[in-house]
């Protein structure tokens, strides 16, 4: 029993004190990677562009399975940087509209196109996801933990299109990853025009 | 056990960059196979002492925050291109990974604080950073082959998109 009452106490005296805590912005962590985390989520243009990656991945083979969804958060953090540096980039909106109109009929048609302009399309709509999520940042944030966040939930929506992309190994699977690329892609038509 | 331990123990985890270089560094390690895993820690042990050991001498005041996170950042890419790296290249950015995260790891110091309390948080800083990095490694170790190492490029690439963004907004202008 004495164990447990020590372990009582020493519970208890923890929940009484604070950390002394020498970097200033610990607190402020927690919340910073959820703000980071939700915020791709939180917009269907991104969603749904993000999904395409993964699906458009799986459906080129070896080596664009990893390799988009490498280029992606690598190049969406250079746009990201350009947004936190104030450069402006034309038609952001217009772009992330376009990707998910682009890489869901890329999908939609299953068009095979080579490594090089499949890494290069996916690279040029990353620029300006990360450069809406650059301009978002809310400031408040802890910038690493809403980075690692936003590159976490944009990572987890590749691997959710990869999964999905997994039924192509069935012929009816085929049919339904295809499926989901016309969605992707009227989704991103709808955003274009202005919808919702 | 120990308040001043505890408090170093837990240290790392209120550094987001000390985070991200761990778990960069611990990566890079398990995927560049086990003699390199014994190598790397061998060095990252030996220079966070030092590091650790050396703060209570010198103030190094310079912005560790920006080279910690500009090392992220090599490694992420080293990470994401998974090329089979020289054992002294290794050496080297485990080296440096201790090195930064010993010297931004400086306690607090109270005036009247005795030597033994100090330490015991340096003590625990070394324990928790070394335990970190070696656990990274070893799930890395067990997992970088899995999907042609799909899994491990990915994080890094992860890796070296926090870094970048985060040095964008240390430089960006107000």
């Amino acid at each position: 029993m004495v164990p447990i009452r020590r372990f009582c106490q020493t519970l208890t005296l923890f929940s009484m004190t604070s950390v002394a805590m020498a970097h200033s912005d610990a607190a402020n962590i927690g919340g910073g990677f959820i703000n980071g985390f939700i915020h791709p989520l939180l917009g269907p243009d991104h969603v749904v562009a993000m999904i395409a990656v993964g699906l458009w991945g799986v459906f080129l083979g070896k080596p664009a399975i990893w390799l988009l969804p490498v280029v992606f958060p690598l190049v969406m953090a250079v746009g990201g940087a350009l947004g936190v540096a104030g450069v402006p980039v034309p038609a952001v909106e217009t772009g992330i509209a376009l990707s998910g109109l682009v890489l869901g009929l890329m999908v939609a048609m299953a068009v095979r196109a080579p490594l090089w302009l499949a890494a290069m399309l996916v690279g040029v709509f990353a620029i300006f996801h990360g450069h809406a999520h650059g301009t978002e940042l809310p400031e408040a944030s802890n910038p690493l933990a809403y980075s690692v966040g936003f590159v976490i939930a944009t990572g987890l929506l590749h691997l959710i299109g990869i999964a999905i992309g997994e039924f192509n190994r069935w012929a009816w699977g085929n049919y339904v990853v295809r499926a989901g690329g016309a969605m992707i892609a009227l989704a991103g038509a709808s955003f274009l025009i202005g919808f919702p | 056990m120990n308040p001043f331990f505890q408090q170093g123990f837990w240290h790392f985890l209120q550094a987001p960059s000390h985070i991200i270089v761990l778990f960069g560094m611990g990566l890079l390690l398990g995927q560049q196979g086990m003699p390199r895993v014994r190598v790397g820690l061998i060095c990252f042990v030996i220079s966070i002492i030092s590091a650790l050991l050396l703060v209570q001498l010198v103030v190094i005041g310079w912005k560790h925050d920006v080279v910690l996170l500009g090392l992220a950042m090599v490694v992420g890419g080293l990470l994401a291109i998974r090329l089979d790296l020289p054992v002294l290249l290794i050496a080297i950015a485990a080296a440096l990974s201790g090195f930064l995260i010993g010297i931004d790891s400086a306690p607090a110091l109270i005036p009247g604080m005795k030597k033994s309390m100090l330490y015991a948080g340096l003590t625990g800083t070394a324990l928790s950073t070394s335990l970190a990095v070696s656990s990274v490694a070893l799930v890395s170790y067990l997992v970088r082959t899995t999907l042609n190492g799909m899994i491990l490029r990915v994080l890094g690439s992860w890796v070296t998109a926090s870094s970048l963004m985060v040095l964008a907004l240390m430089f960006a202008p107000s």
